[in-house]
């Protein structure tokens, strides 16, 4: 499902390309916005429509790995597109587009709070901003947990999940590998009978 | 110092599974074992990580990275933190060429994203008590108010940039005047 040769459908010379990917992320990093999925269309109208660098057809391999592999899932599609194009050094351009300009913006956002943060219209906003901040936080669980859970056994392992670390806050560390664990019983149940 | 915050970001990016969201239950178990900022300020933090452009667990390492060790500790967080994503998906489009093998993570990552929403969730859980939002609902009833608020607002599919500003001007006419 995923070709070997990738490196076939570089356009431009090796430096220029390296570049044009860099620039197409920059462009597609501020639109990251609301999570990783959201900018798969974004993603398709410039790799796809502009530049020629993937067919549409391998957009779903691209959203297949950006979410098989852990990480941003925006990373991740700028991973493997970058990669697609022109190796190891366009999956780094593509990263760098990715986390450059942002990083800009956090740390002149980082210098603001860290020195304005006592202000008392600071101190205020931010009263009314971390109560939205838990909204986002339990609406990102319901969208992942509304694809997660399909049946009573996911269910169940929400459940058993949140009930472990309420009563022992154990670490996320075993508790995914055990959620991945349990993902391959359902398999195994059902080639034994 | 720099080693520990390495290692630290390499394991948050290592199980995120399930996206940039997934990563912060992660970071927030991790900050309050190393102590990188104060547990009240880490809200503050996904605040701010959330309403910059670039993906949100990026930005969230770059603050924590910067904070604990400055501009080579935001480095090496962000390193840490991408260098799982790099291995892995690289490793994939190099291995995985039957769709076979792709079906085995995938089974995996069917038990492991009902485990993502309760982590998460459970994040939730613990940054809701430290922003002091479960303990007095009489002060805190118009933090529901805008909690409630901002959870219409993404339903409706606002962009969370946008939920954040308004909650922002929200706390401003609420408690400024």
């Amino acid at each position: 499902m995923i070709s070997q040769e990738k490196q076939v459908v570089a356009t431009g010379s090796y430096v220029t390309d390296l570049f044009a990917i860099f620039l197409t992320f920059i462009k597609i990093s501020p639109l990251t916005f609301g999570g990783g999925i959201a900018m798969i269309p974004h993603i398709e109208s410039e790799v796809v429509n502009k530049r020629n660098w993937l067919t549409k057809e391998e957009i779903p391999n691209v959203v297949a790995v950006a979410q098989s592999a852990p990480g941003s899932i925006a990373i991740n599609s700028a991973i493997y597109i970058g990669y697609s194009v022109r190796g190891v050094l366009g999956a780094l351009s593509a990263i760098l587009g990715m986390v450059l300009p942002a990083s800009l913006i956090i740390i002149g956002l980082t210098y603001l709070y860290l020195h304005y943060q006592h202000l008392s219209i600071v101190e205020d906003a931010f009263k009314g901003i971390r109560p939205a901040i838990i909204g986002l936080i339990v609406f990102a669980s319901y969208k992942i947990g509304r694809r997660a859970i399909q049946n009573k056994f996911t269910l169940l392992i929400f459940l058993i999940t949140l009930s472990t670390l309420v009563i022992l806050s154990l670490s996320p560390f075993f508790l995914i590998i055990g959620g991945g664990l349990a993902g391959l019983l359902p398999s195994i149940w059902n080639r034994r009978r | 110092m720099l080693i520990n915050l390495f290692l630290a970001f390499f394991k948050i990016g290592l199980l995120g599974f399930g996206g940039g969201y997934a990563m912060i239950p992660l970071m927030e178990q991790a900050n309050r074992a190393h102590h990188w900022i104060p547990n009240q300020q880490f809200t503050d933090i996904i605040a701010i990580a959330g309403s910059s452009p670039g993906p949100i667990a990026t930005n969230s390492a770059l603050f924590i990275g910067y904070h604990t060790a400055g501009p080579l500790g935001a480095i090496i967080a962000i390193f840490g933190n991408l260098l799982p994503s790099f291995i892995l998906v690289l490793g994939i489009i190099k291995t995985v060429t039957h769709q076979a093998h792709l079906t085995i993570v995938q089974k995996c990552l069917y038990g492991i994203h009902p485990v993502i929403a309760a982590l998460i969730l459970y994040a939730g859980l613990i940054m809701s008590k430290q922003t002091d939002l479960l303990s007095s609902p009489a002060t805190a009833y118009p933090q529901y108010l805008i909690f409630i608020f901002s959870i219409i607002l993404l339903v409706k599919k606002v962009s969370p940039v946008w939920v954040i500003g308004c909650s922002g001007l929200l706390g401003i006419a609420i408690y400024g005047f």
